[in-house]
């Protein structure tokens, strides 16, 4: 694929980045982004993607379009209540971005659709509001070797981690760091959150996917915690649980092809 | 007595020389299953909070995991 003069005149301050550059545009326009959740995190992620030029975004949300969203979700409209969330903002923005490729899916993620919803896919990004759903989009993207970027926001804490077993193997995958017996206490809906605070988690979120796609340092193998009340970054090297019943396998599998 | 200071979330914390990470987190009265746990900017899977000991001057950090969006 190669850049046509008015694609680089619109996308001229993202090639002007010596890190980007026409390599890292084009690779934006071949990846096929998978966003789980068109939330908080997700619808803020999709526009920017899109926007960025990204060729294809496969939008996967069950959940309609409520008005205690709003403050947070800014696509939508009061008017949208009662419609399905990928589909909405999947319409959006084919309205305004036509070099990207919208599918909505208008269904939750679970273990029988997974693997359809998630094929095809060069990165996912894990913008899901529960714990169960973050662990089966882990499952799905190590046992099919998809890199995943996985932001998170409740109240005044933002969490933001890039899974990669092949870029950075040792950095495991997000079983390794939270194991699913894992207790949550906090979540949006009886906790609170305020929008720049996801928009925040978002931005990185988006970010973090760019860099990855187009092979910019991508801190992956880092796990991000950023406090919104203090407005304090802190960073922690990842490790890979040796005994992780996810991923396992998966890295014993890579180590056995390369020797 | 083997005493050796630490720091547990930027607060002083004494424990006994060769105690576990799981043994700190039990007397710190810390839910295993609550929370994930840096040690010098290193997460330290759970598996191996039983068989890493603590060690002078460690700076630990523990929070929850955040999963909404
Ligand atoms: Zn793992």
């Amino acid at each position: 694929m190669s850049l046509n003069d008015e694609q680089f005149i619109h996308y001229s301050r993202q090639i002007l980045l010596p890190e980007l550059g026409e390599y890292g545009q084009t690779a934006l326009m071949s990846a096929h982004v998978a966003i789980v959740g068109i939330g908080g995190l997700g619808n803020l992620c999709a526009q920017y993607l899109a926007a960025a030029g990204v060729g294809r975004l496969t939008l996967i949300d069950g959940d309609s379009v409520e008005v205690s969203n709003l403050p947070r979700q800014l696509i939508f409209a009061a008017r949208d209540s009662g419609k399905n969330k990928a589909k909405v903002c999947a319409d959006k923005l084919r309205a305004v971005y036509a070099d990207c490729d919208l599918i909505a899916a208008d269904c939750f993620i679970d273990n029988a659709n997974a693997s359809l919803l998630l094929k095809d896919a060069s990165l996912v990004l894990d913008c899901s509001d529960n714990f169960e759903t973050r662990q089966l989009i882990n499952l799905c993207c190590v046992r099919d070797s998809i890199p995943s970027v996985i932001a998170s926001a409740v109240h005044f804490s933002g969490q933001l981690l890039t899974v990669d077993l092949v870029r950075y193997p040792q950095g495991g995958c997000y079983h390794c760091l939270f194991p699913c017996e894992l207790k949550v206490s906090q979540r949006c809906s009886t906790t609170g959150v305020l929008g720049p605070m996801v928009g925040v988690m978002a931005s990185m979120q988006a970010l973090q996917a760019i860099k990855h796609i187009a092979k910019i340092t991508p801190n992956a193998g880092e796990l991000l915690r950023f406090d919104g009340l203090s407005m304090v970054t802190r960073h922690a090297t990842l490790a890979r649980d040796p005994s992780c019943a996810v991923c396992h396998t998966k890295v014993k599998e890579r180590t056995d092809e390369s020797n | 007595m083997n005493q050796i200071n630490i720091k547990v979330n930027g607060e002083p914390f004494t424990v006994s020389k060769d105690e576990s990470l799981e043994t700190l987190l039990l007397s710190y009265q810390v839910n295993l299953n609550s929370v994930a746990l840096v040690r010098g900017g290193q997460v330290v899977p759970k598996t191996l909070w039983a068989i890493t000991p603590c060690e002078a001057d460690d700076e630990i950090e523990l929070f929850g995991v955040v999963a909404g969006g």
